[in-house]
């Protein structure tokens, strides 16, 4: 079984140098993203799975495959916690 | 300030419009405001202690009541501040030379030669020459091969004010109009800068409408431009434009954002706060990603140029990711 | 006079082989490349001043005496080819060999072996290339990406570009990317490329009917409308849009409007123009270079448009602001890392260079131990300057052009055996030089005297003491 996350919607986001900058234009809320968040953010817009997401940020951020999975879980969590993200229901 | 737009329609079709997203709202059966709408707007004016009636359009000239809704206005002796591309009609002209000149400023818009054919050019000049001192000349910069130096010799022709108002054409938020991009600021800075030493020569200012940024000018630049009458708010602040169905909104470029009507209670004060809440988020950034660490703009100083153009920088995240059911938890 | 600026390197030549004259009808362009300097003399001056350059005691007029005062001068730098231990002056990486495209003119035929680079070997080499950027405190680190089409291995380009920045991040130093590119990646690369590609070279022959006929996909559909999109994406991006147009003989004509579109539609920072290149591919496809002089006139005519949108217009062996030995990567010590691992300083396919009996790979890259330079093919790659072509000795545009494409461009060996590129590429800087000057009238008059254009083009020589102008 998978279960994933997807964007809460009416999120949007821009790219300011190494920063990005995250509305929520309908609960008028926001966020800034720097360091990995952000290049993990930047990955998951331009639309990998998950296993290739973790292989990339494996690449880029020097981890060996399973820190990176447990890096981008604990950031997925957060994003999930703040409100950013939401799951996705249950698919097989 | 709050702009009045009393009419929908217009008889030319400027490829920069920045009112392209309002006037297809709106536009349908009913283009021309009403006079009980009109005056509903002139009691918020009263109220929030605006003693001007800016009216716009589309052609705000082009209502078929357009003297009528000059007269209202003056009953509340509000000034008449017109915003028009001089291709008016008789009695529309007739009534704004009706009034005294301290009480009627026309902003006429002028479009660049490729996209203004002569006639135009003729009977615009002729509205010109006609107000007089109760006109000044606008231009939109809306491609950065536009010539202006026209513009001094129309001003010499009419004897209008020796004034000229600058725009920067911006993006409506679907974009379909013509407008500046922000990398081609600087190149326009430096034309702008070309123009203003030849107005000078003439003794004619300029102004500047919302829009640019301290950043596309120099020091040297803007020095002389000071120097030489000209002030520069680098602001964009919520306009509050209301159309001829009371909706108001922020401004043309920002059409649809915060969208609110008009109520018996409305003054510009209330609507103003209802705008800055509603794009606050936006303005953390600005029209360059430098911009969100920009002292200038960390001080209040500049604004980070047009909202609109900002706005067009955000993007959608509509990613959906599947993980493993353990890790999801 | 015109002044520009400085250039890097200095040695002592003899004035006379600095100083160039290129007659203008009844005028005389005398220009001084490494000093930076232009001047318009009439014919009759030309003799006082090459007396003035050869040491004689001549009197000048009082506005040409500045003038011959600092053109006798050894010029205060003379572009000398790479010498020393490589390092390198920016990395390229050849994510992929491959290419969605099956453009008309174009030799990249499949090439056995390794077509994309894995993502793995793309980190390597980002470590290696900002370890040595730490190592020598290099200010200004540079990653260039080509192809094939790169984004055809995004995910090669993807790893370089954010792991560079964090390595720059962490060393302290500016990191630039560029990539030429098709163009034809999705909206959300699109977005990407735009968001942390600092110059996208963006090849874009023009309208539909054009582009789709010059650079169709490889089901044959057309390209132009994911190109289109995406040049729009990209003229509201940070990024710096160019544009790059192959130009051929059916749309030479047609460059000015071309220019006009691309201005008013695409709002690029750059237009660049090249012709055609010819191969087997192109004339199977009746697809033929330019004519030199249309070209060159019909480049003119876009500069001219373009200038007024404020977009610089671009012809690589004409840019007067650069003082090179080496019109491209080759020999300036920019090491180029193919998928396979290999390390040349060309980005074109070995087999090109091998047709004419090169090899311009200078080393391997390996995983565990960094990169492993053959130090003579290090000094074979450097060797391939202007200083080693006899056919540019004499001419002006010497230190712009340097001879350009060292395997395409086949130069003559007898001076003034130019070729249609040399007198494309001599006809636009004199171009950009008179514009400096604000004199192209004069070239537009030249252009008018069918006997004046050939004797300005094909003189064996430029030099000023060797020039023959009749009097």
């Amino acid at each position: 079984m998978k279960a994933g996350y997807c964007c809460i919607g009416g999120i949007l986001w821009v790219k300011n140098g190494d920063t990005l900058l995250l509305v929520d234009d309908t609960q008028r809320r926001s966020w800034t993203l720097r360091g990995d968040e952000a290049i993990a953010w930047e990955l998951l817009c331009t639309g990998y799975r998950y296993e290739k997401l973790v292989r990339q940020l494996s690449l880029i951020l020097a981890l060996d495959e399973t820190a990176a999975r447990e890096h981008l879980q604990a950031m997925l969590h957060t994003w999930h916690q703040k409100g950013i993200l939401q799951q996705n229901g249950a698919g097989s | 300030m709050t702009n009045l737009a009393i009419s929908t329609v217009c008889n030319l079709n400027c490829p920069y419009c920045f009112a392209g997203d309002h006037m297809g709202e709106v536009g349908g059966e009913q283009p021309y405001i009403s006079r009980e709408t009109f005056a509903q707007q002139l009691d918020y004016l009263d109220r929030s202690g605006i003693d001007e009636a800016r009216l716009l359009g589309g052609e705000p000239t082009l209502h078929p009541e357009f003297p009528a809704l000059v007269a209202m206005a003056r009953q509340r002796n509000k000034r008449i501040v017109v915003f028009s591309n001089g291709l008016m009609r008789p009695a529309a002209l007739d009534c704004l030379m009706a009034l005294p000149e301290t009480h009627c400023h026309v902003m006429l818009n002028i479009n660049a030669p490729a996209l203004n054919p002569a006639p135009v050019l003729t009977r615009q000049k002729a509205t010109l020459k006609r107000l007089g001192q109760r006109a000044m000349v606008g231009f939109n910069i809306y491609q950065p091969n536009i010539g202006m130096d026209f513009l001094l010799d129309v001003i010499d022709e009419t004897a209008c004010q020796r004034r000229v108002r600058l725009g920067m054409a911006q993006p409506c938020l679907s974009g379909e109009n013509d407008s500046i991009r922000p990398h081609q600021y600087r190149f326009i800075a430096e034309k702008i800068v070309a123009f203003a030493r030849k107005a000078a020569a003439r003794q004619i200012t300029l102004e500047f409408d919302c829009g640019f940024v301290r950043c596309m000018f120099t020091d040297d630049e803007l020095a002389f431009l000071e120097a030489n009458g000209s002030t520069i708010g680098w602001h964009c602040n919520p306009i509050l434009d209301i159309d001829a169905h009371n909706q108001v909104i922020h401004c043309y470029p920002l059409t649809g954002v915060g969208a609110i009507n008009l109520d018996a209670t409305s003054t510009a004060t209330t609507l103003r706060a209802h705008f800055s809440e509603q794009v606050a988020m936006y303005r953390q950034a600005g029209i360059f990603p430098e911009c969100i660490n920009c002292p200038l703009k960390q001080r209040g100083e500049c604004t980070g140029g047009c909202l609109a153009v900002t706005m067009r920088r955000f993007r959608h995240s509509d990613f959906a990711i599947q993980v493993a059911e353990q890790e999801a938890q | 006079m015109l002044r520009l600026h400085d250039t890097p390197q200095a040695a002592a030549i003899d004035a006379a082989a600095h100083v160039f004259a290129v007659p203008l009808r009844t005028r005389v362009l005398i220009y001084a490349p490494l000093h930076n300097s232009a001047a318009i003399i009439d014919r009759a001056g030309l003799d006082p001043l090459r007396q003035h350059l050869a040491g004689g005691d001549i009197s000048l007029p009082a506005a040409l005496a500045d003038f011959a005062t600092l053109i006798a001068t050894p010029p205060p730098a003379v572009p000398g080819p790479k010498s020393g231990p490589l390092i390198p002056s920016a990395l390229g990486i050849l994510s992929t060999r491959a290419c969605n495209l099956a453009c008309r003119y174009c030799g990249f035929l499949p090439e056995t072996g390794q077509q994309h680079m894995p993502p793995s070997l793309a980190r390597d080499a980002v470590n290696w290339y900002m370890d040595t950027v730490a190592t020598h405190d290099i200010a200004h680190a540079e990653i260039h990406f080509f192809g094939g089409e790169p984004f055809c291995a995004e995910d090669v380009v993807e790893v370089a570009v954010h792991l560079g920045r964090r390595r720059a991040t962490e060393i302290g130093c500016s990191l630039r990317f560029e990539v030429a590119t098709n163009g034809t990646f999705s909206e959300a690369r699109c977005h990407w490329v735009a968001d942390n590609i600092d110059t996208v070279i963006l090849s874009f022959d023009g309208t539909p009917d054009i582009h789709n006929k010059h650079r169709p996909r490889r089901d044959l559909s057309g390209s132009y409308d994911a190109v289109h999109r995406n040049a729009l994406i990209l003229a509201e991006g940070n990024a710096a849009l160019s544009i790059r147009a192959c130009i051929t003989d059916e749309t030479v004509t047609k460059m000015p409007e071309l220019a006009a579109w691309f201005c008013e539609t695409f709002h690029p920072e750059a237009i660049g123009f090249e012709t055609l290149q010819p191969t087997q591919w192109s004339q199977a496809a009746d697809l033929h270079p330019p004519d030199a002089l249309a070209f060159a006139r019909n480049f003119m005519r876009a500069a001219e448009i373009c200038a007024e949108y404020g977009v610089q217009t671009a012809y690589a062996a004409s840019n007067i602001s650069a003082k090179q030995v080496t019109f491209c990567p080759v020999g300036k010590d920019f090491v180029i890392i193919a998928p396979d691992g290999t390390l040349s300083a060309c980005y074109l396919r070995r087999y090109e260079w091998e047709a004419k009996n090169m090899d311009l790979a200078f080393g391997r890259f390996d995983a565990r131990t960094g990169a492993h330079f053959d130090l003579d093919h290090v000094a074979f790659a450097r060797s391939l300057n202007v200083h080693n072509k006899p056919l540019c000795d004499g001419c002006f545009n010497k230190w712009h052009c340097a001879g350009g494409c060292h395997v395409n461009h086949s130069l003559g060996t007898q001076p003034g055996d130019y070729d249609r590129l040399c007198v494309q590429s001599r006809l636009i800087t004199l171009y950009n030089i008179l514009k400096a000057l604000d004199q192209v009238a004069l070239l537009e008059d030249v252009f008018d005297d069918a006997a004046a254009l050939q004797r300005m083009l094909l003189q064996p020589s430029d030099r000023i003491d060797r020039v023959e102008v009749p009097l």
